[in-house]
């Protein structure tokens, strides 16, 4: 059974943890611009959310790789990126309308979370379980559904 | 269900995943002009500056799609609903895609047909251009300064050639970048050592490689690329009964005039979400998004395509263009952040972006071009946006309200 | 350098010289960072006689080798200046995502020297260092200030802002960062906006390195885990914030009531942090780091005090509560909502709040001195516009923005503020616990819990439980925790870390991070170094033997109701110790071998 992450903003206090956790994880140092994770705080509202590529299915960024460097990954329920493949054309990170696929020009390499491999650092180093890894069953899609249909909510209804 | 499809670039062969996906009991058809199995086309200019190894060129043809390699389609029937290849070769279908992509354009000048002289298109012309290199020495004259003819100056450049470009307008890359912009990026490819003469056209070029421009001027080379521009390749329908304008001229389900008939990618005019007019806008995701739909509408499945974003991303000599909409234009209203190194442009209108350009370093540049697409209010935080660093956090941040 | 980025920037605001310098790895092992580091380049570069609020006093920003970091909660920068308030070595820490921004763009430390012509705000994106004119955002509250920044320059930046408070100079005025975070006590915000600098913005692109990652892993989780094992780091903290001591001191009878007059508040519960909890929490908030996630956004929805943002937390539940005669936990929230927007030290404010109700009780000011506001201990009302006066400047709140000593002072009664060296006491009723008033009185820069928390042993048993009302061993815990926080206010940490940490965790950590064996003995000499320093810079300053010292009501006139009823402090009993524990002769002066023993 494969797994997915799941992401509770209304249990985040906006620590960062999972940022840190991600960029030394990844790039051995400390370096959060290059997380693949990333928070935003509404600090007046004491709200903050994290964000990371949601691994879609159909994804847009896998449909424009022209190398097929970008690809899914079915085994860890992931879209998978090889960086063999990768001539950095930023097709993917034009494609991706959340951002989620970040080019990195200094590198020349694609920054994107990969789930470390199916041992996420995020959901381990989150002291609030606002980040959780779980079996990806219906209840656990339809969780993921309600989470996000409630946070469009809490948007819009003082909009 | 007989699907053929003509052109395997990235609108013949998304749509051929496409109709896998979606039409198990038919038979798809992948027809390919070339003697290699499918590859993207944009990716040569990244093959011939040692970008990425010939081994990872070539994309899987889907499972299951019968695909014939080395063949040329030269006429089609629609009457029998049948088509003919170069090889007299007979092929029915009860669908058909038209994704034959585009032509580069050479000019009809003395010393055109020399073999240092060429364009960039396809696979063998990477080839032959690899032949001519002369690494660390050599000259190559590049006619044109649109996005093909400057990644391949900047993959020339890259394998230690001078690089001369010879461009007939006014500025660089001129139907994506204003003067300014295009004042950037000159001064850029400058300081690296590239020539730039505008206001010139190569004439005429003797057999060895003496190069003469409109000014009278000459100048020695090993190696002339022509990348003025790519026309739709539609010679092969003039008698068709296919309707064809400036390309083949499409609906929004990306069928034809001929029922039965569909088109999509370089070979295409669609609508221009900003403009409004239709155009061909020749872009590698534009062209994967209109063979996915084409092959729906082919399997019974309506889709609609909403039109093109003229788009383009892309790094030469280390400096990063990213270009979208009517960037280019000088209103309604107009941001601009300039300092050196970058340029950042943000056409709006009331508002609303109507295009832009960003030169120098930009991050998430998805989200720049999903908020031109869907036109999202931007009144609020164009300041922050013009920075080029917006994040879809950010934006969650400013165009929403908790 | 691991750790440590190894480069400050030095600016004149006077100029407009921007200078980027080199931190060697010898000073930054001598004194780590924050405000060890800033107290040795105020000590260096500074007359401590100097007028704290002329261009001649310098403000230094600097973070610690911790800092920007997973260790736990390791987010704090020091705001190390000449404080306004009482003329002592200022050093205010602050947590949220200032101190780690700041490394991230390639800097330990700012220095700040000289005065800008005009109103001007820094901002800083890794090697770009620009001044920039803050003529449109001088004014506006510290919410206003931090959103245009952040439009003018870069949505992800870290914004350490003045607000209305510190452009009027207010001697209490702090600087905030991430609107709800505060560098809060002595004053630093006055130097700020002496200076005419609203504020600093930083967004780091950069990295913070660490030797060994994987062994910095393994050292940040046992770290995390003590933590996590703690009942206060682990549970308390997060459940009911800071907050959740009100019931406790209370019940130990050690709540400072209406202005110190008594130790007991009988309906001090309303105040509390589970009352808080239960009213006014939306979520608890984290710092950058932060494994503990005591911070609190609260929302108040009764009209008379509506606001959202962030607290309170103990010490400023107090001072609006319990120490005004206040329990309206609406109120004391609005107060603290009001001095997050504009900038100002909520101990400070509270208590003198509390000092005018009390000489207003008394008769020595009446309501021609307060424009016609009657000052009675409780009034909620009274409380929430006292504080708003001192923020936008009015009236009665000029008196107010000196601080309790002075405003006291020119009523001819300072006996009535409650300070040590001219700093407000925070929530601890030194009656009821000894150890705490000697640490109040020998406090470097004042009145102050976070220089050597006692309260840890004294009253919430950790690490062990010691007895509050006995004075012996006192002074040598008192030089320990006193030790320890210096050095771990200048690694970066989180004071809160301790609720779980000990020195040798500490050291273990900044080994793990810089690459350096430093021991527990290494990293509590070091804080023996700093506490030094500051007392020498004091010194100098003009400071004596005679301002270690209580007011004299906790001395003298008994808590008088409550568990603790009859108590008085003997610092006496305590300070001779103290001065010989620190290796210090009868007239608190550090002796020479002391100091060479420091390498000082």
């Amino acid at each position: 059974m494969s797994k997915m992450l799941m992401i509770y903003p209304d249990r985040c206090t906006g620590c960062q943890n999972c940022t840190l956790a991600c960029s030394v994880f990844h790039d051995g140092e400390f370096r959060p611009h290059t997380s693949r994770i990333q928070v935003t705080t509404w600090e007046s509202e004491g709200f903050s959310m994290p964000t990371t590529c949601q691994q879609c299915e159909d994804a847009p960024c896998v449909a424009v790789c022209p190398t097929g460097a970008m690809h899914d990954d079915l085994t860890m329920n992931r879209v998978a990126w090889d960086e063999v493949k990768c001539i950095g054309c930023r097709m993917c990170t034009l494609a991706c309308p959340f951002g989620a696929v970040v080019f990195e020009t200094g590198r020349r390499r694609i920054i994107k979370c990969d789930l470390c491999d199916g041992k996420p650092e995020c959901v381990t180093f989150c002291p609030a379980k606002a980040l959780d890894y779980v079996e990806e069953t219906d209840s656990a899609r339809d969780r993921k559904k309600a989470v996000a249909v409630e946070f469009k909510k809490t948007f819009e209804e003082v909009k | 269900m007989k699907h053929v499809i003509i052109g395997a670039g990235p609108a013949g062969l998304n749509a051929a995943a496409t109709l896998r996906q979606v039409d198990s009991g038919g038979v798809v058809t992948l027809l390919s002009g070339e003697a290699t199995p499918p590859y993207a086309k944009m990716v040569l200019p990244y093959l011939l500056a040692g970008l990425m190894e010939e081994k990872n060129l070539y994309l899987p043809v889907p499972e299951g799609v019968n695909f014939r390699i080395g063949s040329k389609v030269t006429r089609i029937n629609i009457k029998r609903q049948t088509i003919e290849t170069d090889k007299g070769e007979t092929v029915e279908y009860d669908k058909l895609l038209i994704a034959t992509g585009g032509v580069p354009e050479r000019p009809d000048i003395p010393g055109s047909d020399y073999p240092f002289v060429l364009t960039i298109r396809d696979l063998p012309d990477v080839q032959r251009i690899q032949k001519l290199v002369k690494r660390k020495k050599g000259h190559a004259v590049i006619a044109g300064a649109g996005p093909v003819s400057m990644e391949t100056g900047d993959a020339l450049h890259r394998l230690g050639m001078k690089i001369t470009l010879v461009v007939t307008s006014n500025r660089l890359f001129s139907t994506m970048l204003d003067i300014e912009a295009a004042a950037v990026v000159e001064d850029h490819l400058r300081r690296q050592g590239v020539d730039i003469l505008k206001g010139e056209d190569i004439v005429r070029i003797g057999s060895r490689g003496k190069v003469t421009l409109k000014s009278g001027a000459a100048l020695n080379s090993n190696l002339v690329i022509f990348g003025k521009g790519v026309n739709p390749c539609v010679a092969f329908l003039a008698d068709s009964g296919i309707a064809i304008r400036r390309g083949i001229a499409v609906n929004d389900r990306m069928e034809t005039n001929i029922s039965g008939i569909f088109a999509a990618g370089d070979a295409v005019e669609t609508k221009d979400l900003i403009v409004g007019d239709q155009r061909v806008n020749a872009l590698w995701p534009a062209a994967v998004e209109q063979g996915r739909i084409a092959a729906l509408n082919m399997a019974g499945i309506e889709a609609y395509y909403e039109g093109s974003l003229s788009r383009n991303i892309l790094r030469v000599f280390g400096l990063s263009i990213f270009v979208a909409g009517q960037g280019r234009a000088d209103g309604p209203e107009v941001k601009v952040s300039s300092g050196s190194g970058f340029y950042h442009k943000m056409v709006l209108d009331r508002g609303v972006l109507n295009g832009f350009i960003f030169i120098g370093e930009v991050r998430h540049e998805g989200l720049y071009r999903d908020i031109l697409q869907r036109q999202t209010d931007v009144g609020s935080f164009a300041d922050s946006l013009l920075k080029g660093t917006f994040a879809y956090p950010r934006f969650q941040r400013r165009a929403m309200r908790i | 350098m691991y750790g440590w980025i190894g480069r400050y920037l030095r600016i004149d605001l006077g100029s407009g010289t921007v200078r980027k310098e080199v931190i060697t790895p010898d000073l930054a092992r001598k004194y780590l960072g924050g405000r060890g580091l800033g107290t040795h380049f105020m000590m260096t570069e500074v007359d401590p006689k100097v007028d704290p609020l002329s261009p001649q006093n310098k403000l230094i920003f600097a973070a610690g080798p911790l800092c920007g970091t997973n260790a736990p909660s390791a987010s704090h920068y020091d705001v190390i200046s000449k404080g306004p308030l009482n003329g002592t070595i200022a050093a205010s820490s602050s947590g949220g995502l200032f101190g780690p921004m700041l490394k991230y763009a390639g800097y330990d430390m700012i220095i700040l020297e000289g005065k800008s012509a005009k109103p001007v705000y820094l901002w800083i994106c890794d090697d770009v260092v620009e001044i920039r004119d803050a003529a449109e955002i001088w004014g506006k509250t510290v919410p206003e200030t931090t959103e245009a920044i952040r439009s003018a320059t870069d949505e992800e930046a870290s914004v350490a802002c003045i607000g209305p408070a510190g452009e009027r100079l207010v001697l209490f005025a702090n600087v905030m960062n991430e609107c709800g975070r505060a560098a809060g006590r002595s004053g630093v915000g006055a130097v700020m906006g002496s200076k005419n600098l609203k504020a600093i913005a930083v967004r780091g692109t950069g990295a913070v390195r660490v030797p060994d990652p994987k062994a910095f892993r393994e050292a940040v989780v046992k770290a995390s885990a003590k933590i996590k094992a703690n009942s206060v780091g682990g549970k308390g903290l997060k459940n009911y914030g800071t907050d959740v001591l009100v019931n406790i001191l209370n019940e130990l009878g050690g709540l400072p009531t209406r202005n110190f007059l008594d130790g007991y508040f009988p309906t001090a519960d309303k105040v509390g942090g589970e009352s808080l909890a239960k009213q006014l929490l939306i979520r608890p908030r984290g710092c950058y780091a932060c494994i503990i996630s005591c911070g609190r956004a609260t929302k108040v929805t009764n009209p008379k005090f509506a606001g959202q943002g962030e607290g309170p937390e103990y010490e400023t539940a107090w001072a609006f509560g319990p120490d005004c005669g206040i329990d309206d936990l609406d109120a004391v929230t609005k107060a603290n909502y009001i001095c997050n927007d504009y900038g100002m030290d909520t101990i400070t404010m509270g208590s003198s709040v509390a000092c005018a109700m009390n000489l207003f009780e008394n008769g020595v000011i009446t309501t021609k001195d307060t424009d016609g506001i009657a000052l009675n201990f409780g009034d909620a009302e009274a409380m929430v516009e006292l504080v708003r006066k001192t923020a936008e400047g009015e009236g009665f709140g000029k008196k107010l923005a000196l601080g309790s000593y002075r405003m006291a002072e020119s009523y001819g009664h300072p006996e009535y503020s409650m300070t040590c060296k001219k700093q407000e006491m925070p929530a601890y009723d030194p009656r009821a616990i000894q150890g705490i008033g000697l640490n109040f009185a020998t406090g470097n820069r004042g009145g102050c819990h976070v220089r050597g928390y006692t309260i840890s042993p004294e009253v919430l048993g950790q690490p062990v439980k010691l007895d509050p009302r006995v004075t012996e061993g006192k002074p040598a815990l008192d030089i320990t925790f006193q030790d320890l926080t210096a050095a771990l206010d200048s690694s970066g940490m989180c004071l809160f870390t301790t609720f779980g940490l000990g020195a040798e965790d500490l050291a273990e950590l900044l080994s793990a991070a810089t690459g350096l064996n430093i021991t527990t003995e290494e990293f509590m000499k070091i804080g023996a170094r700093i506490w030094n320093l500051e007392r020498l810079f004091n010194l100098k300053a003009g400071l004596s033997a005679l301002d270690d010292k209580l007011p004299e009501r906790l001395t003298k006139e008994p808590i008088l109701t409550g568990p603790s009823k009859g108590l008085v402090n003997r610092i006496d009993e305590m300070l001779p110790e103290y001065y010989k524990l620190r290796g210090w002769d009868s007239a608190g002066i550090p002796t020479k071998n002391t100091l060479a023993d420091l390498g000082l």
